[in-house]
């Protein structure tokens, strides 16, 4: 369990959509002082997480270039993995378990309006 | 109306839509076939309808192989009519994860093309109209044939279904693939109310 005293949670919201990140900047806990910032593909966000401290990763798995999954990878090889909730399109019973075993929190289907992410943030420690 | 009409935003928020769409038509694919659905991002354009006939001419689809194309009529809140071409590769790969075999009927094969093509229309359509909050009926789905045929319906219609939305999908089954293409016909005024209700749906997103 986390210090739940943050002073603001810096949030990396990676999709390749603008839909989809400002779907996901709404969906965030108003309570919860975040400072956000975004990627739009795997690098982008390898390139975040390495040269900045992430609190939490908001991770859509397909995306052109480097995807999800081998976003988790990368990072798993290095190290450097933040807490990561996987926000994904792609439902199938293999993906959500391949992103697990790949170390993320936590997997919410897609949606326009993805109302389980504050309760996904309470049960891993995180609001 | 002209193809310009959707601005890149409002492209961006509709591919969106429909691969939510079709991140539920993998799963139910993959349950069906037994096989991990590779998804890559669904690619998405809207172009007038002469310019979508010429599809078959260029990339991947630029050379002599035969393709397969069904066709699906849909209406209520959005209504118009999608295509889905499939190179012959799908009638031996699908046929084969079905079970059927090598020696599968033509009739079995074209099921299965009838099959995937209901689930994957059915999910570009319904991620579609999603932000219309109002239902979508389909018609079944019908054969409509090979390359000659799918010219011919192109060149056919034009003053009712004047734009179309392309939609590439590229389906990777585990070790096999095969490539398909989809494609929605929607009449301007279906257009103008998808373009209506994303402009609401990115407003309301963009002032909270």
């Amino acid at each position: 369990m986390r210090d739940l005293g943050w002073a603001r949670m810096r949030v990396l919201i990676v999709d390749d959509s603008r839909l989809a990140r400002m779907t996901l900047r709404k969906a965030l806990p108003p309570s919860l002082p975040t400072e956000i910032i975004e990627a739009t593909n795997g690098n982008e966000a390898i390139q975040c997480v390495e040269s900045s401290q992430v609190d939490l990763m908001l991770l859509d798995l397909t995306m052109p270039g480097r995807d999800g999954y081998q976003v988790l990878q990368a990072l798993q090889d290095v190290g450097r993995m933040p807490p990561t909730i996987v926000v994904s399109a792609d439902v199938q019973t293999m993906a959500v378990e391949r992103v697990m075993k790949l170390g993320a929190l936590a997997f919410i289907r897609k949606s326009l309006n993805p109302t389980e992410l504050a309760d996904v943030l309470k049960r891993a420690g995180l609001l | 109306m002209t193809a310009s009409t959707l601005s890149p935003d409002k492209l961006d928020a509709l591919q969106e839509l429909v691969n939510m769409g079709m991140g539920k038509a993998g799963a139910a694919l993959a349950e069906v076939l037994g096989a991990f659905v590779e998804l890559a991002v669904p690619a998405l354009d809207l172009a007038d309808r002469r310019q979508v006939a010429t599809m078959l001419e260029h990339g991947s689809w630029a050379n002599d192989r035969e393709v397969e194309a069904v066709r699906q009529r849909f209406f209520g809140a959005l209504m118009g009519e999608s295509v889905m071409v499939f190179d012959n590769q799908a009638h031996a790969e699908l046929s084969d994860l079905l079970g059927h075999g090598p020696d599968a009927s033509a009739t079995e094969r074209q099921e299965a093309l009838l099959d995937l093509a209901n689930v994957v229309i059915g999910a570009c359509v319904n991620g579609i109209a999603e932000p219309l909050n109002e239902a979508v009926s389909f018609a079944p789905p019908a054969r409509l044939g090979g390359r000659a045929e799918v010219r011919g319906f192109m060149s056919r219609e034009s003053a009712a279904f004047g734009q179309g939305l392309v939609v590439n999908v590229d389906f990777k089954l585990e070790a096999r693939a095969f490539f398909s293409r989809v494609l929605v016909f929607l009449p301007e005024e279906s257009i103008r109310r998808i373009d209506l209700a994303i402009t609401q749906l990115l407003d309301g997103l963009a002032a909270s």
